[in-house]
């Protein structure tokens, strides 16, 4: 992998989330940690954006300011060309409804529903009809090429799958924002090939926006652009010139 | 929409059990509280509820039957001067001292009630036979409960004394226990002879059956001139019956005790409901947070929690329902004394779906850890 020092402007679209001078501390007992410290980032739909960096260097926590689940200390976080900032949390939720999707490391998927349902559920808080709904849960599910498994339950799937279907309830929403947060690391080699493929084929094929962060060395080498982070600042901004085709899972 | 609260709980029903049992055995004592306080106090109006009269004449004030004092014999000349009054009896009460004829048995407190021996008598009307009325005709005849026989130490046919006069037992029924002490069944006559008194000096009470409303009567014996009768107070059986209930409810301090009690256990219910379903909460809280990362209020979070609830207090009430019908069965079966009616079975159920209600809204601070940035590495 070839680090360039400086990042490469994005001139064909705007970015879609944008950090700018963000600072955000923790406070850790009696002790006051700095994680970011005057951060300023943009990343640009169809395409997949890796974050990486060891434990603790910050990215779980721009993930987090950058999707609206948390707020910066200072400094700005905008989606979509809104301030995440001026949201309430009433509006934050009605926002991230109707515009983000989110991947977990843990899947976290209800035990009682099955593959389709955990896809139906989000939308059921979008005011789509159960008709509508399950016709688009099955669509996502097609998508991670889970349909034939749409009505086992998580305890009859596997790690890789229940990733597949965690990616199906996130994309199901068809949000112009998909966040991942360690989507592989739980996961052998081929169904984490298989979960990097889908998320990148999000990107091209929806113009989503994925933001992914992870320190799995696998992720990089399928990413449109790889930004690596260390003590809370962004080190080097890297951008694939020739985006690879997707490799092939048997 | 997918119905999560629903799904989740037929297929998790194991960690649902404990909050279930918990309003189930809430609510099944508190059933079993009013229905013990139902049969213990609708007791103390047994000699009302059996009879068939439709006014009950006493002295002034009387707060229950049981304390009945001695009214003038000029109120039952009263009483037949009435147009719309059709019959009148006397009811002779007496409080007596029994001893079986059991060698070293103690003495036991007994209410002796003198009735009219007659086939048509009102008094304990629905609760004698023909033939156990007019078996008490014999001098010292007496009738008493099939479950306090135990205590008086006596069969039927066998004797036993009551203030040192010699009485025998002619039959034993069912639903004749009191509250305060044991009830006794004689004739007049007996009762006299054992209360030493005579029909001249009046009895403790006048029964009467009318034509129309007995709430006519009464009112129109209110309204004329009694002076010269001596003083007495009339009351509908319906009234005569409540004012004895609701004195030993209250003005004895067992309502206050029993309410408390209803209160305690509702308490404790909604305490051990709410943690139970607490700790199932706390246990999806990861999935919840997806959910509220992914744009489910957490109006809509606490929405599903209190709806689980609610499936938990329908559970716990059918469980309730099935055990205080079973126990209550069974307690009648035995003698004990329970009662139920549809208002109090009512307002158990209504405390019952509170308990859950509560214990749903308590819970909804399990979803305090269902932060969704927590779900970040």
């Amino acid at each position: 992998m070839k680090n360039t020092p400086t990042p490469v402007p994005h001139i064909a679209m705007a970015p879609s989330l944008q950090a700018t001078r963000v600072y955000k501390s923790f406070v850790s007992g009696l002790v006051n940690v700095p994680v970011l410290h005057g951060l300023t980032v943009s990343i640009y739909p169809a395409e997949l954006t890796l974050i990486s960096g060891p434990s603790g260097c910050g990215k779980s926590t721009l993930l987090s300011l950058l999707s609206g689940l948390q707020s910066p200390d200072a400094g700005q976080a905008s989606a979509l060309g809104e301030d995440l900032g001026k949201f309430s949390m009433r509006a934050l939720e009605r926002f991230r409804l109707h515009h983000t999707g989110f991947v977990f490391q843990g899947f976290n998927l209800f035990p009682a529903l099955t593959a389709l349902e955990q896809v139906q559920l989000p939308l059921g808080y979008l005011g789509l009809s159960d008709k509508e709904s399950e016709k688009r849960a099955q669509r996502a599910l097609d998508e991670v090429d889970m349909s034939h498994r749409a009505h086992m339950r998580p305890a009859q799937l596997s790690g890789g799958e229940k990733q597949r279907v965690a990616i199906a309830r996130a994309i199901a929403k068809q949000p112009q924002l998909l966040f991942a947060d360690e989507p592989t690391s739980a996961l052998d080699a081929e169904s984490g090939q298989r979960v990097i493929n889908i998320l990148h084929r999000i990107a091209r094929a929806h113009g989503t926006t994925v933001l992914c962060v992870s320190h799995d060395p696998r992720l990089v080498r399928h990413a449109d652009r790889v930004l690596s982070m260390e003590d809370g600042a962004i080190r080097s901004d890297w951008r694939q010139p020739n985006p690879a085709p997707e490799m092939k899972t048997s | 929409m997918i119905p999560l609260a629903r799904k989740t709980l037929v297929y998790e029903w194991r960690r649902f059990v404990p909050a279930v049992f918990a309003v189930g055995f809430s609510g099944l004592l508190l059933v079993v509280q009013a229905a013990l306080v139902l049969g213990i106090f609708g007791s103390a109006a047994i000699y009302v509820r059996a009879s068939t009269a439709d006014l009950w004449v006493g002295y002034p004030g009387t707060q229950s039957v049981n304390f009945g004092r001695t009214i003038s014999p000029d109120v039952d000349l009263r009483l037949r001067m009435e147009p719309s009054i059709v019959s009148v009896e006397p009811y002779q009460w007496v409080d007596g001292d029994w001893h079986s004829a059991q060698a070293g048995a103690g003495g036991i407190s007994v209410y002796l009630s003198g009735i009219r021996t007659a086939p048509d008598g009102m008094l304990f009307a629905r609760l004698l036979t023909p033939w156990q009325r007019e078996a008490l005709r014999e001098p010292g005849a007496v009738i008493v409960d099939w479950a306090d026989m135990e205590a008086l130490g006596v069969q039927v046919d066998q004797t036993a004394w009551i203030n040192g006069h010699r009485v025998r037992v002619v039959a034993a029924v069912d639903g004749l226990r009191g509250l305060g002490g044991v009830n006794v069944l004689a004739s007049l006559d007996t009762t006299r002879e054992i209360g030493g008194t005579d029909a001249v000096s009046g009895s403790t009470y006048m029964v009467a059956r009318t034509l129309g409303p007995a709430q006519a009567t009464q009112a129109h014996l209110a309204q004329e001139g009694n002076a010269g009768f001596g003083p007495f107070e009339v009351w509908t059986a319906e009234q005569f019956a409540h004012r004895s209930q609701l004195y030993w409810m209250f003005d004895t301090g067992a309502g206050v005790a029993v309410l408390f009690m209803a209160i305690v256990v509702c308490i404790v219910g909604t305490v051990v409901t709410s943690q139970s379903l607490m700790s199932v909460v706390a246990g999806t809280a990861r999935e919840y947070a997806v959910l509220n990362a992914l744009g489910a209020s957490r109006g809509a979070l606490a929405r599903l929690v209190i709806e689980q609830a609610c499936w938990i207090g329908g559970l716990g009430l059918l469980l309730a329902g099935g055990a205080s019908a079973t126990l209550l069965g069974v307690a009648s079966a035995y003698g004990v004394p329970v009662a139920m009616t549809p208002i109090v079975a009512a307002a158990c159920a209504v405390l019952i779906g509170l308990v859950a209600l509560l214990s749903g809204i308590f819970a909804i601070r399990g979803l305090l850890s269902a932060e969704p940035a927590l779900l970040l590495r």
